[in-house]
């Protein structure tokens, strides 16, 4: 087995926009941390190979490169695009319009930049496959529902009836014709009444979550936010697995490996994470009537994940990770009461806290993996983690909603590539511990009948 | 993937719609964030609600064992032995024809993961508790059992049937993280040489409720 460290070590918590910058390079860097036969190098990523390799020949090879848009050459890359870019879509959806409630005209406006931003990722991801003239027309479809969201949640503020059916009615018809244009677009591989159900269910869900969230009712609104990620992180999987279909409705074997299910799954639950922790953090600074909720499903996020961890290591080390994640939540809420409370003494402490998690995280990590993860690279990956969210908090308190949005959304994205290192790590921990072969389940008292 | 240095138009463009259709007694995260007006010494440290009582969770739920199987469709209910791993690093299996076993050293059932429950198709003299697993149909429904009183409903999705020298050990056993259940017998010829069926039947199956 051959040991990597990261040569790159990431600026200190607030860099400057060009450190993050860097970031970018140690990320991919970071790629190479993980250990196994595929021989990636640091400074020469490797190109996704056309097939994955079974989790005991894992490598970081298959998709290492961060982006959606590099991703496009396999159709894992095209998978975890979709899933990440549609699921990404209703965090940045209901910012606009939680926003919109609130009356937030400036905080508003970064948050539709964010939300085009997402269009455009997605959009890009169809044009890798369909050309840019189709992806298009995918992007008109997909803002007219945004659009629409956005005029629901305007005629909820504004307690206007009529303008609050007129939107209704938008979103309504959104289902259908997305699920028509998908349809047409794979050669009728993704059926429009298997899309529009679930497409319908999203409507639904965003409807909801703006009513409840008008009526003060964060708990439900929070629960939907969480629900509607799960479900259209699980479409993006239907609409990838549509595109990558052959003539006969097979899937290439890495499209649904175990290990590209492994990785689908960490990041569906880190994604989360982020984007939950980050709007807990805005609710915290804000003194948001929404933080007790919000905070609730960050906790439901922590208990899958250390479920999770529970699971691939055994129950002690799940026990140790939802100590030592518990941590690291705790510290960023109380960077967010120590920022609102402008207490310079209590952020410093909570920056040690997060410094202290850092290094006990990347330990239990690197243990657990049988050191496939070194603990510095490690280190410095979580580092990254928590500075994009000390980052956004600073800009956010400070007003800088751009900047904000900025490194959510691509905090985001990190924590893809953090799924993408640790899959590719435990997956050939775990399959060297698997068991061997199949079992001796038969007396042969009824043989020539079985 | 680089960061923008400038709005895309369509969200301008947007954004010029939504700002200029704001009204009411809003508040902005800053405004609310740093309030100002009040000297810095004087003022009284501001705790959010809410946060000051917050601790991230510390526990999660592992569930209870599973101690019994129901499948309707053929008749199975039966309770569950642990079976742990053979020398060899096989399964071990139950020593009760009639009784099937759940790997203990795998997830539980309804944990994420593949929790894996074996039963034998047959004995030396007659059918055994999974003598009609190979006859289960995608839709067909798993009931599992838990120590605490509650039961688990899955679903059949798909059932495959391996020669034992091609075993798909990853496919059956690797830990995806999604929560799923594998029913695992013996099929195919018997090799009376090794006292043996020459294929496994795996049916896989995902937790619906």
């Amino acid at each position: 087995m051959r040991t990597t460290s990261i040569g790159t070590r990431a600026s200190g918590t607030g860099g400057t926009r060009a450190a993050r910058s860097g970031q970018m390079h140690v990320w991919i860097v970071a790629g190479a941390l993980v250990l196994g036969a595929g021989g990636c190098t640091a400074s020469h990523p490797a190109r996704p190979a056309a097939g994955e390799p079974s989790p005991s020949q894992s490598s970081m090879a298959p998709g290492m490169q961060m982006t959606p848009a590099a991703q496009k050459a396999t159709p894992v890359g095209l998978r975890i695009g979709m899933e990440e870019l549609f699921g990404q879509d209703v965090f940045v959806g209901i910012r606009v319009t939680r926003s919109r409630l609130r009356g937030d005209p400036d905080f508003t406006q970064a948050a539709v930049s964010a939300l085009s931003r997402n269009s455009d990722d997605l959009t890009k991801l169809f044009a890798q496959v369909y050309g840019g003239a189709q992806a298009e027309k995918f992007r008109g479809l997909w803002e007219t529902k945004q659009q629409s969201l956005i005029d629901y949640a305007r005629a909820v503020s504004q307690h206007d009836q009529a303008a609050k059916a007129s939107a209704r009615s938008q979103l309504d018809a959104f289902p259908r014709q997305i699920a028509q244009y998908l349809h047409h677009l794979t050669g009728g591989k993704i059926a429009a009444g298997t899309i529009g159900s679930p497409l319908r269910t999203h409507v639904n869900d965003l409807m909801d979550f703006t009513d409840a969230y008008a009526a003060r009712d964060y708990a439900t609104a929070y629960r939907i936010e969480r629900v509607d990620y799960e479900r259209q992180f699980a479409l993006g999987t239907v609409i990838a697995a549509g595109i990558e279909e052959d003539r006969d409705g097979h899937l290439p074997a890495s499209f649904d490996s175990p290990l590209t299910r492994l990785r689908s799954a960490l990041g569906d639950l880190l994604g989360e994470h982020m984007q939950l922790v980050v709007d807990a953090m805005g609710a915290a600074l804000r003194g948001g009537p929404e933080f007790k909720a919000d905070a609730a499903q960050v906790n439901a996020d922590t208990e899958q994940l250390a479920g999770a961890f529970g699971v691939l290591f055994g129950p002690q080390s799940g026990a140790k990770f939802t100590s030592v994640w518990g941590d690291h939540v705790d510290a960023l809420v109380s960077y967010s009461g120590a920022v609102a409370a402008k207490d310079q003494k209590a952020k410093d402490q909570a920056l040690a806290q997060l410094a202290a998690f850092e290094r006990h995280l990347s330990a239990f990590l690197s243990t657990s993996t049988d050191g496939r993860l070194t603990a510095p690279a490690l280190s410095d990956v979580l580092h990254m983690h928590d500075r994009d969210l000390v980052e956004q908090l600073d800009a956010y308190a400070r007003g800088d909603f751009t900047t904000a949005y900025n490194v959510a959304y691509e905090g985001y994205q990190h924590m893809f590539a953090v799924a993408e290192a640790l899959s590719g790590a435990i997956g050939p921990t775990i399959a060297a511990r698997l068991p061997k072969g199949g079992v001796q389940t038969g007396g042969g008292g009824m043989a020539g009948s079985v | 993937m680089s960061r923008r240095a400038a709005m895309p138009p369509a969200a301008v463009a947007l954004a010029v719609v939504l700002v200029s259709g704001c009204g009411g007694p809003g508040h902005s995260p800053a405004a609310t964030s740093s309030p100002r007006g009040g000297p810095a010494t004087t003022a009284k440290p501001h705790e959010p609600p809410g946060v000051a009582g917050f601790h991230s969770v510390r526990t999660y739920d592992q569930l209870a064992l599973p101690v019994r199987l129901q499948i309707p469709a053929i008749d199975v209910s039966t309770s569950l032995v642990k079976l742990g791993r053979l020398p060899d690093g096989s399964l071990e299996v139950p020593k009760d024809w009639n009784t099937a076993g759940w790997y203990d050293q795998g997830p539980r059932p309804g944990q994420p993961g593949p929790a894996v429950i074996l039963g034998h198709v047959d004995s030396t003299s007659g059918p055994a508790v999974f003598y009609q697993l190979r006859t289960l149909r995608p839709g067909d429904i798993v009931r599992v059992g838990l120590a605490d009183g509650r039961t688990l409903t899955f679903r059949v999705q798909r059932l495959q049937r391996y020669p034992k020298d091609e075993f798909p050990t990853e496919a059956v056993y690797f830990p995806t993280l999604n929560r799923e259940l594998r029913l695992i017998t013996c099929g195919g010829d018997f090799d009376y040489a090794r006292h043996s069926y020459v294929d496994n039947i795996v049916v896989y199956a995902t937790l619906v409720t």
